[in-house]
């Protein structure tokens, strides 16, 4: 097709591409406009953005200063760059054990519930998933009343067992942390759940019945049927449970809001995540704070750009 | 099926251009302001104040033919105005931002009305001072508020205290919570906890020794000030339980008996008043016997922005006016019990008979000012929700907080530049 | 969907395993059944202790004045109008856009497919800002079309119908091409039927997903359209009086429309999730 579109004059080939490809591009047309409009433009002027002092008190007058918002984040001076650094170490510790002990829940769950008849299991589905349709505001306003302390139903409970008593979760360092996983995982077990009991459906039933000749122990089925089977979906729940770990947001937002906004994030920023420090920014104003807001999406959007492609690097190496 | 998807896109298109066109096709004649208030004001006896007032003004004015309100929380509101667009004629904001909106739009300058001495000699000094600018006047002084303590007077009397009169000093404070914890109730909830209002209250009591202000890029305050505010809210906690001040769980202890004390806002006055709780408010307990009192003021102003339009702008500034007649203010004290920014208003004494306008008009004599509004952009209370949990916790001691929140202070100025 | 397989199990094994499952599902459903419990109890009552309703009529006192002092129903009312408008369109234009990239290849498909699934992971607030100062110079802020429009474009509907479409072979296709059918009329009368389950999958997902969003309408709406989200996080804040029980009635209001839908689509909400997450 190519060498002979290539004999054709520029404008002979140009109506050629047109009688093949205009419907196609008819198609599109209406998605892109909408997507470069409401997605690429603002996404482009936002990244610029990153590399001016833009303020609220710039009134239309803005300056280019090159990498100085990157380099100011990163200095360790100024209380926005210590709360950014915080912010990111936050992170470090939230993603994997939400991510984690996420998975680990909706494995064991989907590993138990599979065994059982129809009934029982659309049963357990259906509840399981209820939770990963309500609006993450709702979660967050329904489980700020259950650990609140002291009074709070699960607070309260868990006190008496020697975990967290006397300590107000959302502001106590570690404490924060585990409550907004704590919700997240509520939220999202459902989802992961379905993925992976759907999964183990799919699993050939001879491959158990051969094993089950060799007697095999149930454990065992699971270690080296159920699970290697299960890679590919694994890894699948792994990449978008990071990518949506990292832009944690409403939850620890929603729980920490207050009239002041500095104090987004609790007190010594126990429950302050980047995308809560780029609001904090955005709705702050102040001295180059658009600015800095656009450089810290930058930063965060590189980071999941980074762990998305390490993910695929080390899946491929694995098939 | 192509005919629907193609109807569906087609009306889409049509309802874009629609509400487009709806949008350029405005009344001439009239003027309809626009006005962004905080969302509680367009629900129950906010909304009824505010819509009696609309009504009044609208009957009385030449120009107006409509006011628009439009709920706004204070965060959706700097968005917009950082988008710099569709900002409305009016808005309702806190006085921390002033200078902020002063910077980033331009407000509508109120000199004239605030040129009718009769009218603006009735608001607090200090707020007269606040949105006055070397060019203009910017504001439209209008809530106040200081924090108040909420005694449980069943709790109390249970806890074997005299009730009848408020403690005189903080040590009388402290030992009345000693009681009240040694009866078996909880005394108050965490005063180092959720944020910066709690600690400021106590910091405020110290309002004389301190010396707010910028100096080549650092602040002015001094470590040494803050030591013995710092060992009071220590000292309080340790008579506290594990809640926030503002949870609704201490609400609701506070409620039912099992909570002496808690430090909150007038605006949780309503929550205790319709539980039917046996209770009054008392001032935060000087120092000294007829010491320094009253806490820790914060203010919500009303502004105006600039349209261009004289006619709209004139109409925005008369309805600013009107909200900040003597009458129109204390309405809102008495109807919504929370304190205003007109000292007559104050004085009058229908606002003087409810117990928290009594109490609010005596505390904010003496409450200090949040931050110097409309000078400078850094709130730098806010460092002390950060410092007081660890001095209460003994993860630092008063002085190392101390010193821990002056170069706090000093980050925040940096940030801003100032 | 589900292979039947009876396993033999002991009766201790199986008491173990259904109660670890049975503590999960408690987890999950127990706070709905408790705001029920909560709304629909005496003022006296302690609202985080009322495990069984005691007052249906101080519920429903409740209920009401949400709905109408509170302006819960308006808000329901415009949030219902705005996430159908979306996924009106939502719906429309990533149909055509799935199948236009599962069926054909033209020049510009690899980038245009690049820039699609890279947006798929910015957070909205890195161009929010952007993006409010170019609807709002359109005059669309505060409009049915300036909310709806920027939340059509989706990359994660578009992914999904893909997913769906990849199972059909592309022999479908082209006898039809060879019967002489034109491109749309392949995609309307062959696509489409196929796509049915893929596309109410997108419809339900995408209402789960536009009834919670946050922050772009809090920031587009003013005094003509009320969201949802925005009524109850302004209830939430701290700042103002709103009876506990009335807050409680109006996050059991706003979780309704997504529990129903749930309630009548689960079996597609979960058959087009999971396979989608197949496919991934």
């Amino acid at each position: 097709m190519q060498a002979k579109l290539s004999r054709l004059s520029p404008g002979e080939r140009f109506r050629k591409g047109i009688r093949k490809y205009g419907a196609i591009y008819v198609a599109l047309t209406p998605f892109f406009i909408l997507f470069i409009c409401f997605i690429l433009i603002p996404m482009i002027e936002g990244m610029a953005m990153s590399f001016t002092d833009w303020s609220t008190s710039s009134k239309g007058e803005i300056n280019f200063v090159g990498f100085e918002n990157y380099a100011n984040l990163f200095s360790g001076k100024g209380s926005a760059s210590k709360r950014y650094m915080a912010s990111l170490t936050n992170l470090l510790i939230y993603v994997p054990i939400t991510v984690a002990v996420g998975l680990f829940i909706a494995l064991a769950l989907a590993l138990i519930v599979s065994q059982f008849r129809n009934k029982a299991y659309n049963f357990f589905r259906g509840s399981y998933f209820f939770p990963t349709v309500l609006p993450l505001f709702l979660c967050a306003g329904i489980w700020q009343w259950y650990m609140a302390s002291e009074t709070g139903l699960i607070a309260s409970n868990l006190a008496k067992i020697g975990i967290g008593t006397n300590t107000i979760w959302k502001d106590t360092p570690g404490y924060a942390i585990a409550l907004v996983i704590l919700i997240d995982i509520w939220n999202s077990v459902g989802l992961n759940f379905v993925i992976f009991s759907t999964g183990i459906q799919d699993i050939p039933r001879e491959l158990y019945e051969a094993a089950e000749i060799d007697g095999a122990s149930t454990f065992k089925k699971m270690t080296k049927i159920t699970i290697p089977l299960l890679e590919p979906i694994l890894f699948f729940v792994i990449t978008y449970s990071f990518i949506s770990a990292l832009q944690v947001y409403d939850i620890p937002w929603i729980l920490t809001n207050t009239t002041d906004i500095n104090a987004v994030g609790g007190a010594n920023q126990v429950m302050l995540f980047p995308v809560m420090e780029m609001v904090r920014n955005v709705y702050k104003g102040g001295k180059s704070a658009l600015g800095r807001a656009a450089a810290e999406g930058v930063i965060l959007m590189s980071i999941i750009m980074v762990i998305t492609l390490v993910q695929y690097k080390l899946r491929r190496k694995n098939t | 099926m192509k005919k629907y998807v193609c109807i569906l896109l087609s009306l889409l298109l049509a309802l874009t251009a629609v509400s487009a066109l709806a949008d350029t096709v405005g009344n001439a004649d009239g003027v309809m302001l626009e006005f962004w208030v905080y969302s509680d004001f367009t629900q129950d006896v906010s909304w009824e104040v505010m819509k009696g007032w609309a009504e009044d003004f609208i009957a009385n004015d030449p120009d107006v033919t409509g006011i628009n309100f439009t709920g706004k929380n204070d965060n959706e509101l700097l968005t917009g105005l950082m988008a710099g667009v569709g900002l409305p004629n009016c808005f309702s904001a806190s006085a921390r931002d002033l200078k902020k909106y002063k910077e980033a739009i331009n407000l509508l300058d109120l000199s004239d009305i605030f040129a009718d001495t009769e009218w603006s000699s009735g608001f607090y000094a200090s707020a007269i001072n606040a949105i006055t600018f070397e060019d203009g006047v910017y504001a439209l002084p209008f809530i106040s508020y200081i924090p108040l303590i909420y005694r449980n007077l069943d709790v109390l009397a249970a806890a074997g205290i005299d009730t009848s009169k408020a403690p005189a000093t903080m040590d009388e404070f402290l030992a009345q919570l000693d009681q009240v914890k040694a009866s078996g109730t909880d005394a108050t909830t965490s005063w180092s906890a959720g944020g910066y209002f709690c600690p400021g209250a106590i910091v405020a009591l110290d309002a004389d020794n301190l010396t707010p202000g910028i100096e080549n890029g650092e602040t002015t305050l001094q470590a040494e000030q803050f030591v013995r505010a710092l060992e009071t809210v220590a000292k309080i906690d340790t008579y506290a339980n594990a809640m926030m001040y503002s949870d609704a769980v201490a609400e609701e202890a506070f409620k039912q008996n099992k909570l002496g004390f808690i430090l909150a806002g007038p605006w949780n006055n309503p929550a205790y008043a319709n539980a039917g709780t046996n209770y009054d408010v008392i001032l935060i307990p000087p120092y000294e016997e007829g010491g320094r009192t009253g806490g820790l003021q914060g203010w919500d102003l009303m502004y105006g922005v600039t349209t261009g339009d004289e006619k709209v702008d004139a109409a925005a500034a008369r309805w600013l006016k009107y909200m900040g007649t003597q009458e129109a203010e204390a309405e809102w004290a008495v109807k919504l019990g929370r304190p205003v920014l007109r000292e007559d208003s104050m004085a009058n004494e229908n606002v003087t008979s409810t117990m928290i306008g009594a109490v609010s008009a005596v505390g904010l004599q003496g409450g200090m000012l949040q931050m110097d509004f409309g000078k400078t952009n850094v709130f730098w209370m806010s460092a002390l929700g950060d410092i007081a949990p660890q001095v209460s916790s003994g993860a630092m001691s008063a002085e190392d907080g101390a010193e821990a929140l002056i170069e706090a202070i000093n980050d925040m100025i940096a940030d801003e530049g100032e | 969907m589900m292979k039947q397989q009876s396993i033999r199990k002991a009766p201790w094994e199986k008491t173990i395993l259904y109660t670890l499952a049975s503590i999960w599902a408690v987890i999950c459903l127990f706070p709905i059944w408790h705001l029920i419990s909560a709304t629909f109890s005496t003022d006296a009552s302690n609202i985080t202790t009322t495990f069984f309703p005691n007052s249906i009529s101080n519920g429903l006192d409740k209920i009401g004045y949400a709905l109408n002092a509170a302006n819960i129903l308006t808000a329901i009312r415009d949030t219902l109008l705005y996430t159908l408008v979306t996924l009106a369109g939502l719906v429309c234009i990533s149909a055509l856009l799935a199948y236009e990239f599962t069926f054909y290849k033209f020049p510009g498909r690899n980038l245009l497919y690049a820039l699609l699934m890279g947006s798929m992971m910015l957070p909205l607030v890195l161009y929010v800002i952007p993006l409010y100062r170019f609807v709002f110079q359109t005059g669309l802020s505060d409009t049915l079309p300036g909310i709806a429009l920027p939340m059509m474009v989706s990359p994660l509907a578009v992914f999904i119908l893909m997913s769906f479409l990849e199972d059909l072979p592309l022999s479908f296709i082209e006898s039809a091409r060879i019967d002489g059918a034109g491109h749309f009329r392949i995609f309307g009368s062959i696509v489409l039927p196929l796509m049915r389950n893929g596309l109410i999958t997108v419809t339900v997902i995408m209402f789960l997903k536009i009834w919670g969003s946050y922050l772009w309408p809090s920031l587009i709406t003013g005094n003509r359209i009320h969201p949802l989200s925005v009524a109850i996080s302004n209830m939430l804040s701290p700042n103002f009086y709103v009876d506990a029980r009335v807050k409680i009635a109006s996050m059991l209001i706003s979780m309704l429309p997504p529990a129903l839908i749930y309630l009548f689509f689960q079996r597609q909400v979960i058959e087009g999730m999971t396979m989608s997450g197949v496919k991934g």
